[in-house]
């Protein structure tokens, strides 16, 4: 059975890496062993690194960034540049790059971003494990 | 005797420095060696990935910060990088 794929927000990943008890670092663990394949873009890696530099060091962000490069599939600008114009307007344009990269790869967007309410294909860390036959922690992220 | 590198080596060293910084990925040399060298590690299973989130988890131990400013440092990243 293929594996399943998603796009993962950096608002999940973030949480991931800083709340080891909460469903986004279950994800994030799925992703390290190869159960799911986690995709992601370079704005994704961006707002990542930006925020654990704020939050840490340089060296922290440094570690994140080589665990993101060897755990996820990175999906280049390019392949989803068609999607961004197709989708302007429909979100809001710091999130525009997510949809795009998930609407050009047909993959559900995994966010805990109020943001993305009303977007087809957004689910919450969650939501996406219960998908999954997986519950563990009652908070959403 | 000391070798150096040659011009050309340099200039390649210098351009690949510079997209990083543009990428936000690194913004000095030490942190970009620091990324090449943890890259050519995984890459060539010199380390593990399990390795390196052990060693996120540790270091992330130490990081307190409350839900509501998290939410907001996260949204600012987002803002900051929409690509013009």
């Amino acid at each position: 059975m293929p594996k399943k794929r998603a796009f993962i927000d950096s608002s999940v990943i973030i949480r991931g890496v800083l709340y080891e008890e909460s469903n986004s670092s279950i994800i994030i663990e799925m992703v390290n062993k190869g159960d799911i394949v986690g995709v992601i873009n370079e704005k994704v890696v961006s707002e990542v690194l930006k925020v654990l530099k704020e939050l840490k060091d340089k060296d922290f962000a440094s570690l994140v960034f080589s665990f993101l490069h060897s755990s996820f599939e990175i999906v280049p600008r390019e392949r989803y540049a068609n999607e961004m114009e197709l989708n302007k307007g429909k979100i809001k344009e710091k999130d525009l790059d997510h949809l795009a990269t998930a609407k050009a790869l047909n993959l559900p967007i995994v966010a805990y971003d109020m943001d993305f309410e009303g977007i087809e294909g957004y689910i919450t860390p969650r939501r996406f494990l219960e998908t999954l036959g997986i519950v563990k922690y009652e908070t959403e992220y | 005797m000391v070798i150096g590198m040659d011009a050309a080596t340099i200039e390649l060293e210098e351009e690949i420095l510079d997209e990083m910084r543009k990428r936000g990925i690194a913004e000095t040399k030490d942190e970009a060696i620091t990324i090449a060298l943890l890259n050519f590690a995984l890459s060539t299973d010199l380390l593990s990935r399990n390795a390196v989130l052990r060693k996120i988890r540790e270091k992330a131990k130490g990081i307190k910060i409350e839900e509501a400013e998290l939410e907001r440092l996260i949204q600012n990243a987002k803002e900051a990088s929409i690509h013009r």
